[in-house]
């Protein structure tokens, strides 16, 4: 048991006391130097790259979230405002844009024929109404 | 080098003064190698470690707090180092590199002979008895045992907790004294 810790304890103390020697410390540090100084070089190109991956990042998340907001609350042809925005949201390239365009007149029309009709019979009616009432007076002067 | 001159030393680095940075580097050099060097046992690995140490150093001085010491932040970053690259070689430390150019085998100095007996001395003295232990307890060994630090200052080095670093110590003294009975018995 003696022995044991006696021979732990030079052991230990020999490993202590004998460092190892670094051969050409300088060397060593030029070599550490040219290395810094690369990164240094280096830091302003990471840096360009660092926002521009950034820029794009953000650009991509936005869309993704337009996207997804187009897919959620569909835009529909109902209001004016909306119809629209609808129209915008269209490709003016493709096809679609002008059955779209076709859409919103052929809207409009009919709803104006709507609109024109009641205008019409209400007129036809008041004038059936007042050639009842002339009548009537004709009657009674007589 | 008094800890106001090092404080000074850090500060004009971390503006990206490159020759106090170089007077930094000469000054820890030393320690970051004889670390290296104890847990690796391999003189080139060492080398790496200490470009490794230094370069990260330089990139992440801003990020240093002055209420550890400079010592210690120098130390955590070549445990780091020297653990992953323990935990990489699994267990055999032992393999060396190959010099990587002939030249290398050529040129060699009286000076460099010397050193080079020294070390390898110093390998298979550290070698032949700390060689099983797992990475964790070499660590905690050396650092306790071969650098003499405090367990306090351990734990901040390592970020292991105080009854880990006991066990862990344990278990590496008890392996070695293993070894030291196998050898007189």
């Amino acid at each position: 048991m003696e022995n044991e810790k006696t021979t732990y304890e030079n052991w230990i103390e020999r490993i202590r006391t004998a460092s190892p020697v670094l051969d050409h410390p300088d060397a060593l540090t030029q070599t550490v130097l040219k290395k810094i100084e690369e990164t240094t070089v280096n830091k302003p190109k990471s840096r360009f790259l660092y926002f521009t991956g950034l820029i794009s990042n953000v650009a991509a998340v936005l869309m993704l979230c337009v996207l997804i907001y187009e897919t959620i609350y569909p835009q529909t042809f109902s209001s004016k405002e909306k119809g629209t925005s609808r129209l915008l949201s269209v490709s003016m390239t493709s096809g679609l844009y002008q059955e779209v365009v076709d859409f919103e007149k052929d809207k409009k029309i009919t709803g104006q024929k709507k609109v024109l009709t009641v205008v019409i019979r209400k007129k036809m009616e008041a004038k059936a109404r007042k050639e009842q009432l002339y009548m009537l007076t004709q009657k009674i002067n007589h | 080098m008094t800890q106001q001159q090092i404080q000074e030393l850090i500060d004009r680095s971390k503006q990206g003064d490159t020759k106090a940075f170089e007077i930094l580097m000469l000054t820890y050099q030393p320690l970051v190698f004889r670390l290296a060097f104890r847990l690796l046992c391999d003189d080139n690995r060492a080398k790496d470690i200490v470009q490794d140490v230094f370069v990260k150093i330089w990139l992440q001085i801003g990020k240093y707090k002055s209420h550890y010491r400079f010592s210690t932040w120098i130390y955590k970053i070549t445990c780091n180092l020297c653990y992953d690259k323990l935990r990489s070689m699994k267990h055999f430390p032992e393999a060396t590199h190959p010099p990587d150019t002939i030249t290398e085998l050529e040129i060699i100095s009286q000076e460099d002979v010397e050193a080079s007996v020294i070390n390898n001395e110093l390998k298979e003295l550290i070698l032949y008895f700390t060689g099983k232990l797992s990475p964790k307890q070499k660590l905690i060994f050396t650092l306790k045992e071969i650098e003499e630090l405090d367990v306090e200052e351990i734990v901040d080095i390592t970020g292991f907790s105080e009854n880990k670093i006991k066990s862990n110590l344990y278990l590496a003294r008890k392996n070695i004294k293993d070894k030291i009975n196998a050898i007189t018995s």
